[in-house]
């Protein structure tokens, strides 16, 4: 079930990255999901992206698609399109080697748009279970108040929902690394935990191989200023996020969990690719925890400036230095625990009634309510011929 | 009273939840115990101090885990941070 309900306008080849946004412009709920893939990308880049975009318009919160090729790039937009028809959504399928004309196909778009934006606005809204829910959780422009107030106060619901039957999945391969061994230690069986260690020693290794030191990228010169000493110091305050269940399974980028419960998705830490791989996921929604500092003098979200309308994300800050300057700036403050004693589990029920009340739609988040587009970006792992 | 919080009984380091100067007093709370600490220069918010020496080449302990190494001596109440911590992990320029 989802808790929002765009027509997504998606392309399968960035070369086309005009088409959603003219297809979409004016359509109620109608979003343009251009990208960053195209035929310069090869291999297990091209795999990884055909079942991103598959999984993305399969996100619960997606009504239905207008899939938008060319009809000559390596991306299948049938093999998309053929995935999309067996989960029941509405879905068409344009390309501009079957239609013949730009402006034709822009029309048969809009009109596929349109048509679906007014079955969309038919539909009620639902009673929904919080068991339905499959969260995302993120930090970032972290500093130390991380790893002692949000993250807890995130780990908090994470734990509260995957106690009634939901599930809850994080990522950031680097911002596990000095405390995979802890996360493994949480894994069901010992493939899991296999599979996380062996994430961490992948990503480890390629950043070895560039001969630096990680530091000034992990932790970022933000992170520093924040008081945050070392990639270990930072990843051991991460995962507080994830609360303390058991750890299901880890999953690739872009990729939907099997099962209920607890995933970690071996993934870039960067933002504005992450969001695209845990909205693959199927998470409808998706907590924020901030530190303070510049990162948190942002509108947007650090790392990803565009808006991301397909999954409110809630930002949350427990830094209660500065916190005057940006209240208007995060959607929940949680700094009244080191400031006012609040306790986290005080502050984990606030934020738990704040991830239903965006889920209700009857709050829309900050970051939503954004009006800057741009293309998505999808981890690319190979070179760009 | 100026506050620091240590996360684990296991911790070498405390993380301050005031800005201090020279001479401040800390009180430092892990768990349900406070102890006292007298801070050796000005540190800001969300930084961290040592609360026991930390000799060059020992291991600095945050979480009950290791966070990186001492990279010089570090006395009771001095700042602890990139200028005398080095991490362990990353370390590609070492390889």
């Amino acid at each position: 079930m989802g808790v929002r309900n765009v027509v997504a306008v998606v392309t399968t080849t960035g070369c086309i990255n005009e088409l959603p946004r003219l297809i979409s412009r004016g359509i109620p709920g109608a979003i343009p999901l251009g990208h960053n893939l195209s035929c310069s990308h090869l291999g297990d880049d091209l795999k990884r992206s055909t079942w991103t975009l598959t999984n993305l318009v399969a996100n619960p919160n997606v009504f239905g698609a207008v899939l938008v090729g060319m009809g000559c790039e390596q991306m299948s937009p049938q093999k998309i399109y053929e995935d999309i028809q067996k989960l029941d959504k509405p879905i068409e399928l344009l390309t501009l080697k079957e239609v013949g004309d730009w402006d034709e196909l822009i029309r048969r778009g809009r009109n596929a748009a349109q048509s679906m934006s007014n079955q969309a606005s038919k539909q009620p809204r639902e009673k929904a279970e919080l068991g339905e829910m499959s969260l995302a959780i993120k930090c970032g422009g972290s500093d130390t108040t991380s790893g002692l107030v949000s993250n807890p106060v995130a780990g908090f619901v994470a734990d509260r929902i995957i106690s009634e039957g939901g599930t809850v999945v994080f990522t950031e391969t680097p911002e596990i690394l000095g405390a995979e061994h802890v996360l493994a230690k949480r894994a069901i069986n010992k493939a899991v935990a296999e599979r996380l260690l062996e994430a961490a020693k992948n990503m480890e290794r390629r950043i070895m191989e560039m001969g630096i030191d990680l530091r000034g990228s992990e932790p970022t010169p933000a992170n520093i200023a924040g008081g945050l000493t070392t990639i270990e110091e930072k990843s051991l305050g991460a995962i507080i996020k994830a609360g303390n269940a058991p750890l299901q399974g880890v999953l690739n980028y872009g990729e939907t969990p099997a099962g209920r419960g607890l995933y970690f998705m071996d993934g870039p830490a960067r933002t504005a690719e992450l969001l695209v791989g845990i909205a693959a996921a199927g998470c409808q929604l998706m907590v924020f925890s901030m530190g303070g500092g510049l990162p948190s003098l942002l509108p947007m979200l650090p790392a990803a400036p565009a808006r991301f309308p397909l999954m409110p994300v809630i930002k949350m800050s427990g830094n209660p230095d500065g916190y005057e300057r940006r209240k208007d700036l995060i959607d929940i403050y949680v700094g009244s625990v080191i400031e006012a004693g609040e306790t986290i589990d005080q502050a984990g029920d606030r934020l738990l009634r704040e991830v239903v009340n965006v889920a209700s739609g009857e709050n829309q988040t900050i970051y939503e309510k954004g009006t800057y587009e741009e293309p998505l970006l999808i981890q690319i792992d190979g070179p760009s011929i | 009273m100026k506050k620091a919080i240590v996360m684990d009984s296991r911790d070498n380091v405390a993380t301050l939840l005031t800005d201090v100067d020279e001479n401040d007093v800390v009180q430092v709370m892990v768990g349900d115990k406070t102890t006292e600490t007298k801070v050796q220069e000005k540190i800001q918010f969300g930084h961290k101090f040592a609360i026991e020496t930390i000799s060059k080449g020992q291991n600095v302990v945050k979480y009950g885990e290791v966070i990186g190494q001492a990279t010089r001596d570090i006395g009771e109440g001095q700042h602890v941070h990139v200028h005398n911590v080095e991490s362990l992990r990353g370390r590609g320029d070492l390889a």
